[in-house]
């Protein structure tokens, strides 16, 4: 009955340091003084099962977090997370008005995106989150075994549920880590970021993604950043929700200030990071957006040697971590906008 | 403040809700029944104060992220938690240890224990990055003292004491402490003790108000203090 971890234990995650090329325990690489900046975010159970009125069954993944009776949805026909999401057959055609039944309950197809035909807004006639609790999982991955609970897939700062997916590069944290950074004067802050689906299996919408997602910066992030700044600490982001989050800010406002915002601002690397001094990420292949955002701390060589020394790292939402810090120049933190 | 009250709607539970409540607290109240659940948010609203019932059982592991996620939607964050949900056991009377099923031993257990876990668990890494957080046990007499008929429940409220000082061994950025209310005049004290004079008793607003007070006082995390009225 209940759900066993699909997760691995967060010792086993190997951390691969980009700046001296080898791979080093996570605590060596921090030092006192230095911001880890966090997703809070919790993880919604967003993959839904839904059926037509004639029997077709068919899966919902929440776009964003529900508001009220509504819910935005992308969504998927038959199968389930044992075919890769490219490979699902295509939802059901509908038309707004239709209805699908989530759990016993009606809810009616307010909207259809007019470019993506999956993309619905549905209404309910119950409380959205509550029927998403209810009768939702987790987003589930082709390449993880066992069907993934919450308890799996919740990272341990997870707090508002936004997120459609995990925060992953903060798997590498559990509680023994946190305190043990604590000890050596490592400081945490969090901001929290809606971190959205991964893939949809519409190829022209995978194209857009990421889509807006919302980030909400408090005023305590602020004030912690500017403190270890001035104490001569680095800003480390885990995960690129927390670089699109903290960098989406700056393009955004000109500064990194207190905001509650829809963040459709996109990483690259010809925008240098004007926060973060580094991160902690996932491995990623050349060519991606995360691989080239990573330029912005280090050259490009560098990054293929360690992509070339760390091949036999794992990939992917439950892979392993790289630290990549900043060997170039500090753009200063009050930079206006262009 | 926003405050996460478990057993919300009957009792301490809900005396609690209302004092908070008045005093201001936005609350998010936790119960697994529906009807009085809803009636303690009926209740709770006509008196101005902000109130979101979450229908769950803390004794459920699947129950634990619907409660935490509809609270953190409710209240954005949470501020103080007050793990007061519990259950005696079977009752009418209450079993000698040597009569007690194993299955219903295992239910306080996993009401008055795992609950609370699980729940702090879920809540444990986001409280510690909010200064100032606190999450609050209840404690019982029966805790220190064995009685004939009350060994689940003692055992289940001594082991609620020190998972509420183990938390905050391990956790100094988060105040954990232990309240023992004492006797009240609550339907728990009324399958317990159903003969008891209930004048006698303390009365669940009264123990509230001074558990709300207490937590206006610095008090050292890891403290089990016992509602002197």
């Amino acid at each position: 009955m209940s759900p066993a971890s699909s997760r691995r234990p967060p010792q086993t995650y190997r951390t691969f340091d980009v700046a001296s090329a080898r791979e080093q325990p996570l605590v060596s690489l921090l030092r006192e003084g230095d911001l880890l900046v966090v997703n809070d975010s919790g993880v919604l159970p967003a993959s839904i099962h839904a059926r037509t009125p004639d029997g077709r069954t068919l899966e919902l993944r929440l776009l964003e977090a529900p508001s009220g009776h509504q819910m935005r949805v992308v969504a998927l026909g038959a199968g389930d997370y044992r075919t890769r999401t490219e490979d699902r057959e295509a939802a059901p055609q509908v038309a707004v008005g239709e209805m699908v039944h989530i759990g016993g309950t009606p809810a009616f197809i307010e909207t259809i995106d007019m470019r993506y035909r999956a993309v619905w807004t549905l209404r309910s006639s119950r409380p959205a989150l509550g029927l998403v609790y209810d009768h939702g999982r987790p987003i589930q991955y082709a390449h993880v075994p066992s069907p993934l609970h919450l308890w799996d897939v919740d990272t341990v700062f997870a707090g508002e549920p936004w997120s459609v997916e995990a925060p992953s590069a903060l798997f590498v944290f559990d509680h023994a880590r946190v305190r043990h950074l604590r000890a050596r004067g490592v400081r945490f802050a969090a901001l929290t970021h809606a971190a959205g689906v991964s893939a949809t299996g519409d190829a022209a919408l995978d194209a857009a993604l990421p889509l807006a997602e919302r980030t909400r910066i408090p005023p305590s992030l602020v004030d912690a950043v500017h403190t270890a700044r001035a104490e001569g600490g680095r800003i480390i982001g885990v995960g690129t929700t927390v670089a699109r989050a903290l960098e989406g800010t700056v393009h955004q406002y000109g500064k990194l200030q207190a905001c509650d915002f829809n963040n459709t601002y996109r990483l690259g690397p010809s925008a240098p990071p004007q926060v973060l001094d580094g991160m902690l990420t996932g491995v990623h292949e050349p060519g991606t957006s995360h691989f080239e955002l990573l330029q912005a701390f280090v050259p490009r060589d560098q990054l293929l040697k360690a992509r070339a020394l760390s091949q036999h790292y794992l990939s992917h939402e439950f892979g392993d971590t790289w630290f990549v810090s900043a060997t170039k120049p500090r753009v200063p933190l009050q930079a206006t906008r262009p | 403040m926003n405050v996460l009250i478990t057993g919300g709607s009957k009792g301490l539970g809900y005396a609690l809700a209302e004092t908070l409540g008045t005093q201001g607290a936005r609350i998010a109240l936790v119960a697994r029944t529906e009807a009085p659940l809803t009636e303690a948010e009926g209740r709770l609203r006509a008196q101005g104060i902000d109130a979101t019932a979450i229908l769950g059982d803390v004794a459920h592991k699947e129950d634990i992220h619907r409660i935490v996620g509809l609270a953190h939607a409710a209240l954005g964050q949470l501020d103080l938690v007050i793990h007061n949900a519990a259950t005696l056991g079977p009752s009418g009377p209450m079993p000698l240890l040597g009569d007690l099923e194993c299955e219903a031993f295992e239910h306080v257990l996993q009401t008055n224990v795992l609950g609370p876990f699980r729940l702090t668990k879920a809540l444990l890494g986001k409280l510690s990055l909010q200064p100032g957080a606190r999450v609050v046990f209840l404690s019982s007499d029966a805790a220190v003292h064995a009685y004939p008929g009350w060994g689940a429940y003692g055992v289940s409220k001594a082991s609620s004491d020190h998972l509420m000082r183990s938390f905050a061994a391990e956790n100094p950025e988060v105040q954990f402490l232990a309240f023992d209310p004492g006797e009240m005049d609550t339907e728990m004290h009324a399958a317990a003790l159903p003969d008891t004079d209930r004048v006698s008793l303390r009365r669940p607003n009264d123990v509230a108000r001074w558990i709300a007070s207490a937590l206006a006082r610095p008090i050292a995390s890891g403290t089990r203090v016992e509602v002197t009225l």
